[in-house]
């Protein structure tokens, strides 16, 4: 069966389907409710907004308390960063509340990916027309207009980016606080990327091919860093570990699954520890913090999702050591459905456990094991996940 | 007060223009994701009486069939998501119904065989090869990445031959 064949049948038994030329009147009927409950609904959101109004006029007006930056546009610890419903919010998990940050309502297209600046002093996101950045006090300022791969500096000084020109992709810095973008140079073929050094001195990127090359932010220079071994089509994940020591890569092997190697930061003593894998989650090139393995809290281990098994329905968990152990399988989870998507798997910021996700073909749960394999996986919320994520949302709409 | 019951009016005639054109084709479209008339058309009127109360805020009056198509599947989803705890809950408490015999005409093969996918499979055919979507539309609608629509569509198309396949 080919692609026409399915489509031909699709419109044969499409013509099972029921005729729907005129609306029921029992439709119409709700529908008009519906409308007439959202209109009254908008009328006393609409009041209580301009009575809450007047009370806080007076409150002001009766106090002595001089106006001060409006703290609730302060990203404050342990916020996390969700879309829901097309807007972009900040839930504070400790008070269980979350805030509005960016209202879908007002934006091209949809939220991408959201992330804050390390110091919590800016929100960058993108849409659908480019990179926007917005400042303390909730102003949004646009950027650039293209930018699906981004990613903070870790001192949040600068953004980098890959923009796209007649030349190709030329890695850019944007300054924030001014907007000023400085080029450091056209990137060398099909890139991926980029991921900054922990230390903010070098950004790498990833050729098609399975090249890594390394660029030194002060002199805009460029060198390759690496070629690595095997038949390799696009590199997926870059991961430096939280010391700078290694980096931990995720390629596209061609023809096959995927491989995960391991270096010195200085692209010496390349390991192979996985060449038939699939890691689930998604190319961490383009998610701005996203990781398809991630590093301990420690630096001293990884741990990286596999789905195995027949339909790669079986959902592994493994970690790695860096004294040249052999990975250590930490969970098999297996689902009676399918696991086409998940994985993620995350530290407990104590690097005593690791969270995982699973997104079956009904539900998407998230669970919780101890890193050394011992005990059970048990449910843990998804916002404890997204916290111990790193606080940051991006779309699963890309990739 | 007076003009919010004119703007129910107005609503409700705009929604019944819009059921007019719109309702057949969402109603092709929630038939093949679910594989029932009448759970198609509950589907479909629950679609347009959400987007009722949305129609004052929609900015796009003019994108109104890729709401009511993203509405449609998410009830689809919804729908089984709690078919499949019920599913469950039976499975526990009673016998296996029994097998009917092979004899099917080829729109119902292709039907039962569709049905028996799993719903993201199910779906990301449905988009592509009915609604004529792009990869990157569909992944956007399932809100999964275009690798993994691709990877439903593959599987889903393999399913498919097998069972049709195994059918004749």
């Amino acid at each position: 069966m080919n692609e026409t064949e399915i489509r031909e049948r699709l419109l044969n038994l499409a013509a099972d389907a029921p005729d729907g030329f005129s609306a029921p009147p029992q439709l119409l009927r709700r529908a008009r409710r519906r409308i007439a409950l959202t209109l009254a609904s908008s009328v006393v959101i609409a009041l209580a907004v301009v009575a809450g109004g007047i009370a806080g006029v007076r409150w002001l007006r009766d106090s002595d308390r001089q106006p001060t930056v409006r703290p609730a546009d302060l990203p404050r610890d342990g916020e996390i960063i969700d879309v829901r419903g097309g807007d972009l919010i900040a839930v504070d998990l400790g008070r269980k509340r979350s805030r509005i940050l960016v209202d879908g309502e007002e934006i091209q297209g949809r939220i991408g990916n959201a992330a804050w600046s390390p110091d919590g002093r800016w929100l960058a996101y993108d849409t659908e027309d480019g990179l926007w950045v917005m400042n303390r006090q909730g102003e949004p300022h646009q950027a650039t207009d293209d930018a699906e791969m981004w990613a903070w500096s870790p001192t949040a000084a600068q953004i980098a980016t890959m923009r796209t020109s007649t030349n190709g992709n030329v890695l850019t810095l944007l300054d924030p606080s001014t907007g000023r973008e400085t080029e450091l140079g056209a990137a060398v073929g099909d890139v991926t990327g980029p991921r900054w050094s922990p230390d903010g001195s070098r950004i790498l990127y990833g050729v098609r091919g399975g090249s890594m090359y390394s660029v030194d932010v002060e002199s805009g220079e460029q060198s390759l860093l690496v070629q690595l071994p095997g038949n390799l089509d696009s590199i997926d994940g870059i991961d430096w570990s939280p010391d700078g020591a290694h980096i931990a890569i995720v390629a596209d092997v061609v023809g096959a699954r995927q491989a995960l190697y391991v270096m010195n930061a200085d692209g010496s003593g390349v390991r192979l520890v996985e060449d038939n894998f699939e890691p689930g989650g998604w190319p961490a090139w383009i998610i701005p913090g996203q990781s398809l393995v991630t590093w301990s809290p420690d630096g001293t281990r990884l741990a990286y999702a596999n789905f195995s098994g027949p339909d790669e329905r079986e959902l592994e968990i493994w970690t790695l050591s860096l004294d040249d152990a052999a990975p250590s399988l930490v969970v098999s989870h297996t689902n009676s459905e399918c696991c086409i998507d998940g994985g993620g798997p995350v530290w407990s910021p104590d690097g005593t456990r690791i969270a995982f996700e699973t997104d079956s073909e009904t539900d998407r749960s998230h669970l919780v094991v101890n890193a050394d394999g011992t005990g059970d996986p048990s449910e843990i919320d998804e916002l404890t996940y997204l916290s111990w994520r790193g606080g940051w949302y991006f779309c699963y709409c890309y990739g | 007060m007076r003009a919010d019951v004119m703007a129910v009016r107005m609503e409700g005639g705009v929604l019944a223009e819009l059921y007019a054109q719109h309702a057949s084709d969402a109603l092709r479209l929630a038939y093949l994701l679910t594989g029932d008339a009448s759970l198609a058309e509950d589907l479909v009127q629950d679609a347009f009486v959400r987007l009722a109360g949305r129609l004052l805020h929609l900015r796009q009056r003019g994108g109104f069939h890729a709401y009511l198509r993203q509405t449609i599947v998410n009830l689809a989803r919804s729908y089984f998501r709690r078919k499949a705890l019920e599913r469950r809950f039976i499975e526990r408490h009673t016998e296996p119904p029994p097998v009917e015999p092979p004899d099917l005409s080829d729109q119902e093969s292709t039907r039962r065989a569709l049905m028996e996918l799993p719903l993201r499979q199910r779906t990301a055919l449905v988009l592509r090869y009915f609604e004529d979507l792009s990869e990157a539309q569909t992944a956007d609608l399932m809100r999964c990445r275009p690798a993994a629509v691709k990877s439903l569509v593959s599987r889903g198309m393999t399913s498919l031959r097998t069972k049709l396949g195994a059918d004749r």
